[in-house]
C-alpha cells in the first residue's frame, strides 16, 4: 500500500506533460480561449420572413439539423436558432418590421460570432428528383466569408426530399467544416477580425482632414498610422474615408494578450478609445471627444 | 550469334519491365458512412503483411499530410494537418505512435481485398482496399494535440 502511494506522484508527473503541453498552434496549450459562438440559420430570399421559413420548409429543417449534428460531432455547440428566435420575439427586440432588418437584428442579438446560412432547394423532374444544399459560413461582425459549399443529392425516383436533403448535406459537411477549421487556424495564427468605424458627430466641426497636434497629420492619417502600429502584424484594411467617416473593414487583433488572457473586441476598443482621447486639434488646441460602442465584432467610434 | 540475340533481347526487355518503378497510388473508393472511407492503396514488400502495413502507413500519411481529393467524396480533400504546419517534438512523437503498427490497426475496420493484384516488378507491390475510420483518426490526433480541435 505504501509502495502504491509513493508511486502516485511519479505517475502524475509522467502524465502531466501529455495534459499540459505539446501544441504549438494555439488553443490546446495554455489558458483556454473563449470559443466563437456559431448559429445555423436558414437562407432567406428578399421579402421572406426568417421567422416563417423554418415552419414552411421541412427540408431546410433537415439540412439545419444535419449541419448542427456535424458541429456536435466535432465537439462544438451551436446556438439554437429556433430558441433564440423565440427568445428574441419574447423580449420584443425586433424594432422594425423590415424583414431584412429582422435577420440582422437576430444575428446581432444572438451574440453569435459566426453564422452558417443553409439553403435547401428541391428539383422535380421526369428523370428523377434531387436536392441541392448551399452552405455559407460568415463572420457576423465583418461579413467575411469563411466557407462555402454546394451539395447535390443526385437524381432519384423518390418523393422523400428529406432524405435527399440529408444526402446532399452529408456529402459536403465534412469538407465544409474542414475549410472552416483552416480559417480558424488562420485566425489563431494571424488574429481575429474586427471592423472599426470612425465617424464625426453631426453637431461637430471636426473633420477627417483636421490636423492633429504633435503628429502633424490629418485625423484620418493619424488613425491609419495608429492602426498600422496596433493591428496584429500590421494587418488591417481601410475600406475608405470621407470627411466625416473612416471605416476599417478588416483589422486583425490577437486572440490572447501578452499574459495569455483572452483579448476581446472590447479590450481593443478600449485601446482605440484611449488613443483617440489623447488627440488634440492643432488649430485651437481643443481635445477630441470620443464615444465608443461595440456591437458584436464591430467597434463604432464617434469623434467630436 | 543470331540464335542468342533474340532470347537475349527478350530477356532484357523482360528484365527492365520487371525493374520499372511504379508510383504508389492512394485513392478514395467510396464513402461508406459518416467518418468511414474506403481507400485503395498500393503497398510494397516481399511478404503480404509487409506490403499491407506499407499500404496502411501510406493511407494514414496521405490523410494526415496531403489529403486525398476525390470527385465524389470530398471528406478527406484537405489534410488533417494544415499545409506547412510545423510539429513540436511532442507532437512528432505522438504522431509516430499513432502511425506505428499495431496501434494504427484501430483506424482500419476491414480489408476488403488482399494483395491479389501483385504487380510484375521486383518490389512486389500489392493493391489493397481498406475501410478507414477517418473520424476516429481525427479524434485520436486531436486528443494527442497533434491536430487542433474544431474552433479557436
Amino acid at each position: 500500500m505504501k509502495k502504491r502511494s509513493s508511486l502516485l506522484p511519479v505517475l502524475i508527473a509522467m502524465a502531466f506533460p501529455f495534459v499540459a503541453g505539446g501544441q504549438n498552434t494555439g488553443g490546446a496549450e495554455g489558458k483556454p480561449t473563449v470559443q466563437p459562438t456559431i448559429m445555423v440559420i436558414p437562407f432567406t430570399k428578399e421579402g421572406q420572413d426568417i421567422r416563417k421559413v423554418l415552419d414552411a420548409n421541412s427540408n431546410a429543417r433537415v439540412a439545419i439539423a444535419k449541419v448542427k449534428e456535424a458541429f456536435d460531432n466535432r465537439g462544438f455547440n451551436t446556438t439554437d436558432f429556433a430558441a433564440k428566435l423565440k427568445e428574441t420575439e419574447m423580449r420584443q427586440v425586433f424594432t422594425s418590421d423590415n424583414l431584412t432588418d429582422i435577420k440582422t437584428q437576430l444575428i446581432e442579438y444572438s451574440g453569435a460570432d459566426l453564422y452558417v446560412e443553409v439553403e435547401a432547394n428541391m428539383d422535380h423532374s421526369q428523370s428523377g428528383n434531387s436536392a441541392q444544399v448551399i452552405l455559407s459560413a460568415y463572420d457576423a461582425s465583418t461579413a467575411a466569408s469563411l466557407a462555402n459549399k454546394v451539395g447535390f443529392s443526385g437524381k432519384f425516383y423518390t418523393e422523400d426530399f428529406g432524405k435527399l436533403t440529408a444526402k446532399a448535406t452529408e456529402g459536403i459537411i465534412e469538407d465544409f467544416l474542414n475549410v472552416m477549421q483552416t480559417k480558424f487556424t488562420d485566425i489563431v495564427e494571424n488574429g481575429r477580425l474586427v471592423a472599426i468605424e470612425f465617424s464625426v458627430a453631426g453637431d461637430s466641426d471636426l473633420r477627417m482632414s483636421t490636423e492633429i497636434q504633435g503628429q502633424d497629420l490629418p485625423l484620418s492619417d493619424a488613425l491609419e498610422v495608429w492602426m498600422a502600429d496596433n493591428a496584429l502584424k500590421g494587418n488591417y484594411h481601410a475600406q475608405g474615408a470621407s470627411d466625416l467617416k473612416m471605416i476599417f473593414d478588416v483589422v486583425r487583433i490577437p486572440l490572447k494578450d501578452a499574459n495569455g488572457n483572452s483579448y476581446s473586441t472590447n479590450k481593443f476598443a478600449l485601446e482605440v478609445f484611449k488613443f483617440c482621447r489623447t488627440m488634440v486639434r492643432k488649430e485651437g488646441g481643443l481635445k477630441v471627444n470620443v464615444k465608443k460602442e461595440v456591437k458584436g465584432g464591430t467597434i463604432f467610434i464617434t469623434l467630436s | 550469334m543470331k540464335s542468342i540475340s533474340i532470347p537475349l533481347s527478350l530477356f532484357l526487355v523482360l528484365f527492365f519491365w520487371q525493374c520499372r518503378v511504379s508510383t504508389p497510388s492512394v485513392h478514395i473508393v467510396s464513402k461508406d458512412g459518416p467518418g468511414l472511407l474506403s481507400i485503395a492503396a498500393t503497398g510494397y514488400g516481399e511478404r503480404q503483411v509487409t506490403a499491407e502495413n506499407d499500404a496502411r502507413r501510406l493511407v494514414l500519411q496521405r490523410l494526415i499530410f496531403n489529403g486525398i481529393p476525390n470527385a465524389a467524396v470530398a471528406d478527406a480533400r484537405l489534410p488533417l494537418l494544415p499545409v506547412g504546419a510545423t510539429l513540436t517534438d511532442n507532437q512528432r512523437k505522438a504522431l509516430d505512435e499513432v502511425l506505428a503498427v499495431p496501434y494504427s490497426d484501430r483506424f482500419f475496420n476491414n480489408l476488403s481485398k488482399d494483395g491479389a493484384g501483385r504487380a510484375s516488378n521486383l518490389k512486389k507491390s500489392r493493391d489493397f482496399v481498406f475501410q478507414v475510420n477517418y473520424d476516429l483518426l481525427r479524434k485520436e490526433l486531436e486528443s494527442r494535440n497533434v491536430v487542433r480541435k474544431f474552433g479557436l
